[in-house]
Order: structure tokens, then sequence, then C-alpha cells
């Protein structure tokens, strides 16, 4: 290159460059050589992309879709695109910081850490632990053991008790274990997918383009969108059934009335592998009681198409439509569903319905045949469920009720007999409404410590579960976290996290697929890994003396040793990385519980070499690892017998086969009326993960979509004299809120519903819907309540 | 006041017509007397027959609701598109369109943002421009880099808010630290006159001509006629992530 063209080249390249940081960022942009590449999941949703992190001088650089990784083939949406930004808001947490009055001052990890240990030693049965479906694998696993390990209380409990509880009790229920028997690859082969209360276009987008962009490679993508608003997927589906509130689970039921009234369904696969169910007296119950298959004949009677129609507001015609599609053996047929069906007062049983009408029907098993649940969380079933963080479970599918689950336990942990307590802890909403009433009025949990998650923010009823605990003395609120949130405004001490590639980490997404990290870049200020705080926790309070810090033999629960057999003082933050991979041990040793339910996880390492791995990974004779993409289908889940064809081999009924549940419709708690005549449903937007907190502050994401809004219908609007960007006033049973009009934007409610998204901090929506949940899931109902709405008159 | 700068505005743009028009004429006589001549020219100038192209987006999922006229269009300014020219690299323009394209990018390979009004919940109607690109007097629709995407808005976020009103701004805070890797800049050539290697990853960016085609100005293909890129271009596989690739391999 000769001198003029490198001038050239420079100046090009400065005004690029001048270009490029014009709307965020201050430093000159670094040279594109020498940038290190490594793999690592999206930090937002469920689906479980994996991206490309481009690392340059301490910093994250750039980010591209994995092409490696199945799940995504090297595509990601808006976020995921973005996901390097999410490190870099100004204002992430630097130093562990306590309330001292209305201000929050600046204190060393030594007292935070002493503080909290004071606090749990003084009333170990008060202390809860809130944490969540983002927390990875080892950070779940790590709270999991020193609650149920070492303070023998079982007050933990996830903000995934939000999100997919009622897929998990739909699971069990229908199969006898939790998770998705089937895989993403449906979606490559699927002739029809039908979406129940489904926006995969916004909040699975990579999911939806996987199969819409089959389409455009000419093959037939049949999409039925059954939904209560319309959405961006609405513009894309080839049926809209727009349904009332609720009557999701008349549809269900609809359909599986007319697969047996015609005689289509599935007559070979229903004798060989299913039985009947229902909860015989009227009353919830997670497994039930077994029907015979006249009965179940008898009680869908009259679910005729007319009487659904009637219901659900959906035409006799269009359930037809649907019961035929079923009733076609030749067709492949997959179900999607997240938080529409799981934010349900009844989302056990509608979980339930939708198994039942892909067994009755024989849609399941094939590749592209078969019913998928989503997740909202990157490793909601990775720990949430599956390292089992909730206030019932205990890791691999073991149950907290149950003496022989409690024993494995103790023996896998090394600890005393009787350490683990067999009373479940409170649950979610029982634990913020503990963590709200006064001591004396009963409430018994006075030390609640919160980790990656906005409780403040995305509880419902706020006012009733949150609040109350901020303005009693007794009750001290910690919270582990990157950004200021609604919830660390409140609480008594603020703990600094590292997040996302600043840590080691491991996530499970909604296909059954565990994906493992390498930390990659050093976290701001003293931001320190959320395991390493529960550690460091559980570490003091051994010094302070507190026996269930120790196993039977001494040992302290999280002991630690290299490679020489030397322990590794890993509560010492200088030592947590070095000499030892924290996540590695903790997940060697986690990884034995996962044998009981068939769920086999693979050693560390092959996480290491892999773009995640489906469970039950199972060793084969040559000394390698293989996944498992259907599970109970013989060829494909190595648990299936020769010959079986299919296996549930943990069936409630202990007899190899599924459960097709009856569920009658039931109304909701909650519906409009005179005084309140609106229906109001509230989630997410494509722009936006959950409460915002890292989404609002990457610049392209929060410019696309800068603030919540109430989404209308036209006539509805008129009626009230309200015009688009107007001042609304929403009013439920428990609050009010102001928010502007968005008419013809992102979605189109239809007459008589509200819609409005949860992630601005500044409309806090969920001070305003129900805490009423499903009796079995305990999952709260976010989708539907009564509202009223009136103009706001500006002075 | 008013009627003073209504008339410069008018005086600008009878002067920007009279360029246009200067500069149509000039690539007229450019492109059809002082050609290249040879076979190149030949066969550059006719359009490959429709059966022989990959169906389009327009073809494969416009066709119904757009229908034939507007197709004709687009075939009409792909002719244009392959048409050849004298193209003469301008560093002054390909910095401004390098620019451009870097003002929409959070960093080199992320996703544009959308610089103009979407239908929020619509099917997405961006092919029409989009598919094979557009130029209408300075502006410019740039044709999309990648094929048998149809969820464009997945991607590709509006630049400004869509909302008909004010969001609440202040918190939280919106300033970012990031910084995105600086562009690769100009690929490597292994001697004079070799052909450069691609500066960039390919993946999602498929059809070349999209960026250097002739919507975009500065960095268009000298020699638009040839449509095998790769075949000279030398892309890098670390970048493209191909599985034998290692991190060592990158530039």
């Amino acid at each position: 290159m000769d001198r003029r063209e490198f001038v050239k080249l420079t100046a090009m390249a400065a005004a690029t460059a001048a270009a490029a940081r014009l709307p965020v960022a201050d430093a000159a942009p670094p040279a594109s050589d020498g940038v290190r590449w490594d793999k690592a999941p999206c930090r937002f949703c469920g689906t479980g992309c994996h991206v490309q992190v481009g690392v340059k001088g301490g910093r994250v650089v750039s980010i591209a879709g994995d092409r490696q990784a199945p799940v995504n083939n090297g595509l990601l949406c808006v976020k995921g695109y973005h996901v390097g930004l999410a490190l870099y808001g100004r204002d992430r947490l630097t130093r562990p910081m306590r309330k001292q009055g209305d201000k929050h001052v600046p204190i060393s990890w030594d007292s935070a850490v002493d503080l909290i240990a004071q606090r749990i030693k003084k009333n170990p049965s008060g202390f809860a632990m809130y944490g969540s479906g983002q927390w990875t694998i080892p950070e779940g696993y790590a709270a999991q053991k020193f609650i149920k390990g070492g303070l023998s209380n079982n007050h933990i409990d996830p903000n995934a008790r939000l999100c997919m509880a009622s897929a998990v009790t739909g699971f069990i229920g229908t199969y006898g274990v939790d998770e998705p028997a089937s895989c993403y690859d449906d979606l490559d082969a699927a002739d029809v997918i039908i979406l129940w209360g489904n926006n995969p276009a916004e909040m699975h987008p990579v999911l939806f383009s996987r199969f819409i962009d089959r389409r455009s490679r000419g093959e037939r993508v049949k999409l039925i969108d059954l939904g209560t608003r319309r959405t961006r997927t609405t513009a894309f589906a080839d049926h809209y059934l727009c349904f009332k509130p609720q009557t999701d689970l008349a549809i269900a039921n609809g359909i599986a009335h007319l697969l047996l009234r015609d005689g289509t369904y599935d007559k070979a696969f229903v004798e060989g592998h299913c039985n009947f169910r229902h909860e015989a007296d009227g009353k919830p119950h997670l497994f039930g009681a077994p029907m015979t298959f006249d009965a179940y004949r008898k009680a869908l009677d009259k679910y005729t198409p007319e009487y659904v129609e009637k219901l659900s507001g959906v035409s006799a015609a269009d359930i037809v439509m649907l019961a035929k599609l079923f009733g076609q053996r030749d067709l492949r047929i997959t179900s999607l569903w997240c938080m529409g069906v799981n934010q349900h007062t009844r989302g056990t049983a509608l979980n339930r319905l939708i198994h039942a009408v892909h067994l009755l029907s024989g849609h399941f098993g094939k590749k592209g045949d078969g019913p998928q649940s989503l997740t909202g969380q990157p490793s909601a079933c990775g720990t949430a469920r599956e390292v089992g963080t909730l206030a019932h479970a205990l890791p691999g599918g073991r149950i907290v009720a149950n003496p022989g689950h409690r024993k494995q336990c103790e023996e896998l942990w090394n600890l005393p007999e009787g350490r683990i307590n067999g009373k479940p802890g409170h649950h979610t909403v029982a634990m913020w409404e503990a963590f709200s009433t006064p001591t004396s009025g009963g409430g018994d949990i006075d030390t609640l410590w919160v980790q990656v998650t906005n409780p403040a923010h995305s509880l419902p009823n706020a006012g009733k579960l949150f609040k109350p605990s901020r303005e009693l003395a007794d009750k001290f609120l910690i919270v582990s976290d990157v950004y200021p949130t609604e919830t660390t405004r409140e609480a008594d001490l603020i703990l600094p996290s590292a997040m996302w590639v600043e840590k080691n980490g491991m996530f499970g997404n909604s296909e059954r697929r565990t994906q493992q990290w390498f930390k990659m870049v050093d976290p701001p200020g003293e931001a320190r890994d959320d395991a390493w705080q529960t550690i460091a926790v559980a570490r003091r309070l051994y010094d302070l003396g507190v026996e269930g810090m120790r196993d039977k033999d001494g040992k302290f629960l999280f002991h630690m040793q290299d490679e020489h057999g030397h322990e590794v003082p890993v509560w010492d933050f200088r030592r947590y990385y070095g000499s030892v991979n924290v996540d590695e041990q903790l997940f060697e040793e986690y990884r034995k519980f996962s044998r009981l339910k068939h769920k086999d996880l693979a050693p560390y390492a092959e996480y290491v070499k892999a773009r995640g791995l489906r469970w039950p990974v199972v060793q084969r004779g040559d000394g390698t690892w293989r996944e498992t993409s259907y599970r109970f289908v013989e060829g494909e889940d190595p648990y299936v017998a020769k010959g079986k064809g299919f296996q549930f081999y943990h069936s409630t009924s202990k007899d190899d086969r599924a459960q097709i549940w009856f569920n009658p419709y039931e109304p909701p708690p909650e519906a409009p009326d005179a005084e309140y005549p609106f229906w109001l449903c509230t989630g997410r937007v494509l722009e936006h993960w959950h409460t915002g907190t890292m989404t609002m502050r990457v610049p392209p994401l929060r410019r696309a979509m800068p603030g919540a809004y109430v989404e209308m219908h036209r006539l509805d609007a008129r009626k009230l004299g309200l015009e688009n960007g107007d001042m609304a006033a929403i009013e439920t049973r428990r609050g009010r809120l102001e928010l502007p009009v968005w008419i013809g934007g992102r979605g189109a409610a239809p007459e008589g519903s509200l819609f409005v998204p949860f992630f601005d901090e500044h409309v806090l929506i969920n001070e305003l819907t129900l805490h009423e949940h499903c009796p079995i899931s305990k999952e709260p109902d976010y989708k539907k309540c009564a509202a009223r709405v009136m103009a706001v008159r500006r002075a | 006041m008013h009627e003073q700068q209504a008339r410069t505005e008018l005086l600008r743009g009878g002067a920007i017509a009279a360029v246009v028009l200067v500069a149509v004429v000039l690539t007229w006589v450019v492109t059809g007397r002082g050609g290249h001549g040879g076979e190149d020219t030949a066969s550059a100038r006719l359009p490959a027959p429709a059966a022989q192209q990959a169906p389009t987006y327009s073809e494969l999922r416009e066709h119904s609701r757009i229908g034939s006229r507007q197709e004709e269009a687009f075939l009409r300014l792909s002719v244009a598109e392959s048409a050849e020219a004298k193209v003469v690299r301008q560093e002054a323009a390909a910095v401004a369109t390098r620019a451009r394209r870097a003002a929409l990018r959070a960093f080199p390979g992320a996703p544009p943002r959308v610089p103009h009004p979407v239908d929020q919940a619509g099917f997405p109607s961006c092919p029409a421009c989009h598919d094979q690109g557009l130029r209408l007097g300075t502006r410019s629709a740039s044709a999309m880099s990648h094929q048998g995407m149809s969820s464009c808005l997945q991607c590709h976020v509006v630049a400004h808010s869509p909302l008909p009103f004010d969001a609440a701004e202040g918190s939280p805070p919106l300033d970012n630290g990031f910084v995105g890797v600086a562009a690769a800049g100009l690929g490597s050539r292994a001697w004079a006159g070799a052909p450069p290697s691609v500066p960039h990853p390919t993946h999602m960016r498929e059809r070349c001509l999209s960026c250097h085609g002739q919507v975009l100005s500065g960095i268009g293909t000298t020699h638009p006629s040839r449509r095998s890129c790769l075949q000279c271009h030398a892309p890098t596989a670390a970048w493209d992530q191909q599985p034998l690739a290692r991190i060592e391999d990158s530039p």
C-alpha cells in the first residue's frame, strides 16, 4: 500500500468511526484485528440461541449469530444482536450498598456478607431466597444446596413460578415427569403450527423465523393463531381465531369432543399408550384419578361446536376445522404455547388439555408432530425446573415431601440424615405475602434475598405483595443485581453482580438443551458472581459455627479442591477464578442428581465442546455422548425398551402410559362487569426483555420502543373521546395508572379489551394485575382481569 | 423571507434536475457508445432470463399482492443494475456511504435500523422496495443482503420511536458505554492487481450486489457483469465461522 492510499484509508476509517460512535460511545473503536471470539448462549429468552461474542481489550466489541448452533443456525433477533450492549449501561451497580435513611451508602463486601450472615444466623427459618430462571445452573444449584441442604428451611422459589409453573404441572400430570418430549426440530417439519395464545414473532423471534421462513423455500406451513388480540404473528397466520379470554379451555375440549364424535381420534395410539384422567371430586389435584373412556366421552358430550362457539366466540365452523386437522393422521401438527396458557388461573388444566388433544389424535412423538411448551427465561428449564429451585422441589425432579428423595439428596450431599426439611417452603406468592405481613401477624419471612430478578416490577398485585414490607421495620430486603431497578431502590442491601460473559455460566433452554459458556471479560468495579455471593455467605455462617454449613464429616458445604487435592478457598473472590472452575465443580456434583428422572447430563467437558446438548445425554459404547431429540420414542430415547414403540416410563399410573386429561371449562375469577367493563391483558414486546432493566439501557432497543402504552380498539377509544397519544387512566380493583393510548400500533385488541406491556419502569402495570393463581401450579394470571378506562382531562 | 426561500429552493431544484439530466445523458453516452466492448459487455447488457434467476422475494411472496405491473418495474431495475457501466470509484462517496451505513448500526455486523416508519403490526412490506433495492433521486433503498427471511422486523427495528406520544426520558439512563469494533476497511491483496479478499463476514451477506451493486454510491463493484463474486474474492474462514477455522486465523 502506498502512502497516499494509507492516508486515504486512515481518513476513511476515522470518518466511519466517527459516524459509528455518534449514538453511543465515547472511545475510538478498536481495530478489527485480534478480536477473540467465543460462544455463549444469548442472555435473554428461553429460545436458547447461541451467539459468538467478539472480545478485545477486555471488552465485548461485537456479536454475531452462531452458525454452528442448531437452535438458531446463525440467526438472532434484535435483542440478541445487541446483547453485548447490555453490559455497558452507565449506571451499572459496582459496589455493595446499604440503605441509610433515604440513601444507599457504599459498604465493603466483607461487611455486606457479614450483615447477611448475622441476620440468617439470628433466624434461619425466617430467611428466604427469591431467584429466577436467569440464574445459571451452578448459581441456582448453589442457592438450592445452601437453603435446603444448609438451612433446612425450603424457602426458595424462582420468578419462574410466575412464568412456567403451569407447564411443569401439566407435564407431570400427563407424562409423570417434567419438560417437553419433543424439540425445536418440529419447527422444521410441521405442516401445521397451532399457536395457543402465543406471539412468537415478537417473543421467540428466531423460532418464528425457523418455521415461517420455510415458506420462502416453497414449503407449505399452515399457521393457526388462537389468540385474544391481533399481534405481529397474526399477520403471517392462515387463520386467526379470536377467542374470549379463558375459553381456550372450551376450545381444547371442543376439539376432543369432535375427535370422539367423528371417530377420528387415533384409536391404536390411545389404546396402546394412554389412560384417561380427571379431578374426580372437582377439586384441583396434580395427579387426579383415573376415568374410563366412556366417562371421558360423556364428560366431553356438552362441548359441541355450537356450545364452544357460544362460550368462546370462535365459530363452530372453525372448531370443526381444527378438529379435522387433528383428525388427519398424515399431517404433522405442532402446538406452541407460552405465557398465554401458563399465566392462567387454570393453567395446569389448559396445559393438560393441549397434551390431551395431541395424545388423543396421535399427533405425538414424530418430527413435526407434537406439543412444545416454550419458556420465557434462558434457564427456566435448566435451573428452576431441573435443579429444582422451587419451594417444593429437590434437584433432578425430586420433591421435599418424599422421604426417599430427601434421603437420596442427603446421601449425594453427604449430609446427616434428617437435614432436609420435609415441609415445602413458601411458593412465590406466599413468600412475598409472608414478607409483606408483619411478623406479629404471622408473616414468618423477615429476611429475603433476591437474585437475578426484579419482583417490585414483576410481581402481580404489587401493592399487596411487595410494598407493605417496605414499611415494616424488621423486614430486610437484600437484592443482587446489575443495574438499579424498582427492587434495588427499595432494598436494604444492594449487592452488585457480574452478568452473562462476565462470569462462567450454564443455561438450559426450552428444548432440554444444556449450554455452557466461559467468562470472557471482567465485571465492572466490585461486581461479583451470584454463586460466589451465596458461597461467601455460607462460608461466613460456617465460620460463625452454624452447623448446617457442614456436611456430616464437618466439611464446608461448598468444599472445593484443586487437581492436587488441596482445598481452594473459593469464598475469597481472589481465588474464585484460578485453580478451580467453580461452575465445573458445582455442575459435576449436580449432574449426579440427573439420573433418577432420566434427565442424564453429560460431563462439563462435553458441554464445553458443544453448542448445547439435549438431555438425556447418554454415553454410548464407544465412549461418545449422545443427546436425545424425542423422549419416550423408540429409537430416539435410549430409555425406551425395544419393541415398545412409545414408552412413558415415568407414567403416574405405573403402566408406561400417558394420561389424557379431562378438565372442564371454568369461568375466570374476575371478568368484566358493569363497573369494570374491559379485559386487561399484559405482556411483552419484541425489543424489551421482561422488566427492561437491561434492554431499556440499549439505545437501539430503547429508541425503537421507548415507553409503555395502552392498546385499545378504535371504537372504544372513540366512545371514550380518546385519540392516539391521549392519556387514559386504567383502573382495576387493585390500582390506577395513567398511560398514553396507541391505536393501530404493535397489536390490535378487540373491542372491550386492553393490552399494556410491562417492561416500562414508569408504568408499573403489575400494580393493577391479579394475584389469583392456578390452584395447582400457584402461577398467577397476568393475562386477564377486569378494568375500566377513562380519558384524562388535561388541565 | 418565505418567498425568497421558496425561490432559492426552486432554483436549487432546477439546478439538481439539470445535473441529473446531464448525468443521465452522459451515462447513456458512456454505456452506449464508449462501452467496454468484448463479450463481457454483450452478455451483461441482457439480464439473465427470468427462468434462470434465483426466485426473488417478490416472486416468492409478493406475486399475488403486488401484481405483474410492479414486478415488471422491479425487473427493469435489475436490468438497470446489471447494465455494464464504466464505474469509477469515488472515495468521497464511499466515505459518505460508509458513514451513513455505520450510523444505522450499533457495530459493524449489527442489523441496520430502519430510518423510516414501518407498519408495526402488518405483514412486512419491506421487500417491495428492499428486495432489489431502488434509487430515486438522492434517496436510495438498499437491497437486502440476505435471502429467504420473511420476519424482517425481528432484527430491523425502527431508528425513531413509533409511538404517537413522547415517552418518559431520563430513567433509566441511556448513555451506553459499548464501543463496537471498527469496520475492517478494505480487503487485503496478495499482490498489486490481485483480487482483494472480502473484508467482512459473508454470513447474511450472500447477495454481494446489495451493497456492491449500483444502489449505494462509492462502494459498487467496478465490474458489475461478474456475478460469482466469491470465485475471486476470498472470504475469511474464521469470520464465517467455518467449523475447522481457528481463532488465530482471523485477520
